[in-house]
């Protein structure tokens, strides 16, 4: 994607984004509602046409590949196929239209485990089953770049973990993966490398593990019968601090210091410690922290 | 464009509106062939002079029929928007044109074997009520069914380039049907001399010229171009929204 920006109207949906989502690796996609996600993967898949800027699809715009389902394949919303027709039928004709053998639908329906409804109509299908459809199209063509926008939606949690190892599965074959999905331990268990946009914007483009170590900023947990003696020494040190929830007031976080700094400094003063540990963030807090000041539709703490 | 055209023939056949338009044309082209020559026989027997070759009652009997075809042309569109399976259609066959013109060719070629086949049932239902008074040749039926198939492939192409403008069912089959039914009748009952001019020129004039060949008010040639200047326009307004829009 070069400078790719869209405007409704008078509002800017995504503004200058500029990436590039690498083979080989599953690409998380992280936003607030309204980040402009979705209109984003729509871009890419030639359904929205951009403002300005480009998106290309292996240095191609989608809609001049010669068999774009065999270049790339997306499910962008679990309702894209016709309720009166049979999901065979549906996956038949997506076939046709790129000259891809029959024999592929009735792969891709059994990968995804609707072989046994394939020759039931759409609209009888749950939430789950469209979405595993829609999984279904996006690997018809057997595509080397894969867009899944919020695929675990609807799924259920033996649905879920598979889908995180289709995904693995299918970056480890060295395809581009790129997957976007509000729940972040999700995430955290399935990307490799997370792209952050707020309002259009990009905030973060790099490895899971950097986001998650930038996030964390070394906290550390202290627990202490005489935290209070402790606290005016670490303040000292020129540490910040802040308490810990749900541990009765006898312990504290300190962000910032290593560890040892923070052993000695108490072995130093003669308070006991109950506890010293890391505390590693979460990518959701690491996040959190990310956009908080790009949520769109949500709440804000009062100025 | 060999795969867009596969693609659209395999979805126009999975779907129940598709059978269900079919069954109502043949319905409608059966029964209203019969009303229209047993009106034509009694009026005879009464002294009207209403006796006309019975493949001609096709024509009056398909002014009815057409709106099968204009549902079935017209759903295979807008039925895309309202399921979300444009998103699917879009991503399958990202060029424009290609996409309107696989739609515009499956829906024309299914209807013009529809129209020729209701031209042969609406003349076998027709000829035996008005007997005497319905007298034909061999050519006046090859000529209706062949009229009927040219009228009823243009009514689809309109049908898809008036849906993809459109993209809604109930918005593009009433347009539709005003402009088939009401608009003329609507013309020509102002009375000037210049509305029915028009009303001459809309397509269900030129598809009744098609089908009789009556030289009234023009020719069979004329009758075509002017069904395709109508088919190309609607599907021109149909490509420029397709592609200034957004899915």
């Amino acid at each position: 994607m070069r400078h790719l920006t869209k405007k409704h109207g008078a509002r800017t949906a995504v503004e200058a984004l500029t990436l590039e989502v690498r083979p080989g690796r599953v690409t998380g996609f992280l936003g607030p509602n309204g980040a402009g996600k979705s209109t984003t993967m729509r871009m890419v898949m030639g359904l929205d046409a951009p403002t300005s800027g480009q998106a290309l699809v292996n240095g191609r715009p989608y809609a001049e590949l010669r068999h774009p389902l065999r270049e790339a394949g997306a499910l962008l919303d679990p309702r894209s196929a016709h309720p009166g027709r049979s999901a065979r039928a549906h996956l038949t004709g997506m076939a046709r239209s790129n000259g891809i053998p029959a024999a592929r639908v009735t792969a891709v329906l059994d990968t995804v485990g609707l072989a046994a409804v394939a020759g039931r109509r759409v609209g009888s299908f749950s939430l789950g089953m469209r979405q595993r459809l829609g999984i279904a199209a996006a690997l018809l063509g057997d595509p080397p770049v894969l867009l899944l926008d919020e695929p675990v939606n609807g799924l259920d949690p033996d649905g879920v973990r598979w889908l995180r190892e289709l995904v693995r599965g299918l970056a480890a074959e060295g395809r581009t993966v790129f997957l976007s999905s509000h729940l972040m331990s999700e995430m955290q268990e399935t990307a490799d490398h997370v792209v952050v946009i707020g309002r259009g914007r990009l905030i973060a483009d790099e490895p899971i593990a950097s986001i998650i170590e930038r996030g964390s900023r070394n906290t550390i947990r202290i627990r202490s019968p005489r935290l209070g003696d402790l606290l005016p020494h670490l303040a000292g040190e020129g540490l910040s601090m802040r308490p810990a929830g749900g541990s009765g007031g006898d312990a504290i976080l300190v962000l910032g210091g290593t560890l040892a700094a923070v052993g000695d400094l108490a072995f130093r003063h003669g308070v006991p410690v109950h506890e010293l540990s890391q505390r590693r963030a979460s990518l959701e807090e690491a996040y959190m922290e990310l956009t908080a000041s790009s949520v769109e539709y949500g709440e804000r703490d009062p100025a | 464009m060999r795969g867009a055209i596969a693609f659209e023939w395999t979805k126009l056949w999975s779907v129940r509106s598709t059978w269900w338009s079919l069954a109502a044309a043949g319905l409608l082209t059966a029964a209203a062939s019969v009303v229209v020559g047993m009106s034509a026989f009694a009026s005879a027997e009464n002294g009207f002079d209403t006796a006309r070759p019975a493949p001609h009652a096709v024509a009056d009997a398909l002014m009815v029929a057409q709106l099968a075809v204009v549902v079935l042309a017209t759903l295979a569109v807008t039925g895309e928007y309202a399921s979300g399976s444009i998103r699917t259609t879009l991503q399958s066959v990202p060029v424009r044109w290609r996409l309107l013109l696989g739609k515009a060719a499956v829906a024309a070629a299914v209807a013009a074997a529809l129209g020729v086949l209701l031209g042969i049932l609406g003349t076998a239902c027709a000829a035996p009520v008005m007997r005497e008074y319905g007298e034909f040749t061999a050519a006046d039926a090859a000529v209706a069914a062949a009229g009927a198939g040219g009228y009823l492939a243009a009514l689809a192409l309109l049908s898809t380039g008036i849906g993809t403008m459109l993209r809604s069912a109930a918005g593009a089959i009433t347009g539709l049907v005003l402009l088939q039914l009401a608009v003329p009748q609507l013309l020509r009952a102002i009375g000037a001399r210049w509305l029915e001019s028009v009303a001459d020129h809309l397509p269900s004039s030129a598809g009744v010229v098609l089908i009789t060949r009556d030289h009234e008010p023009y020719g069979a040639g004329i009758a075509i171009a002017v069904l395709l200047a109508w088919s190309v326009a609607a599907l021109a307004a149909g490509y420029v929204v397709l592609r200034a829009r957004d899915a």
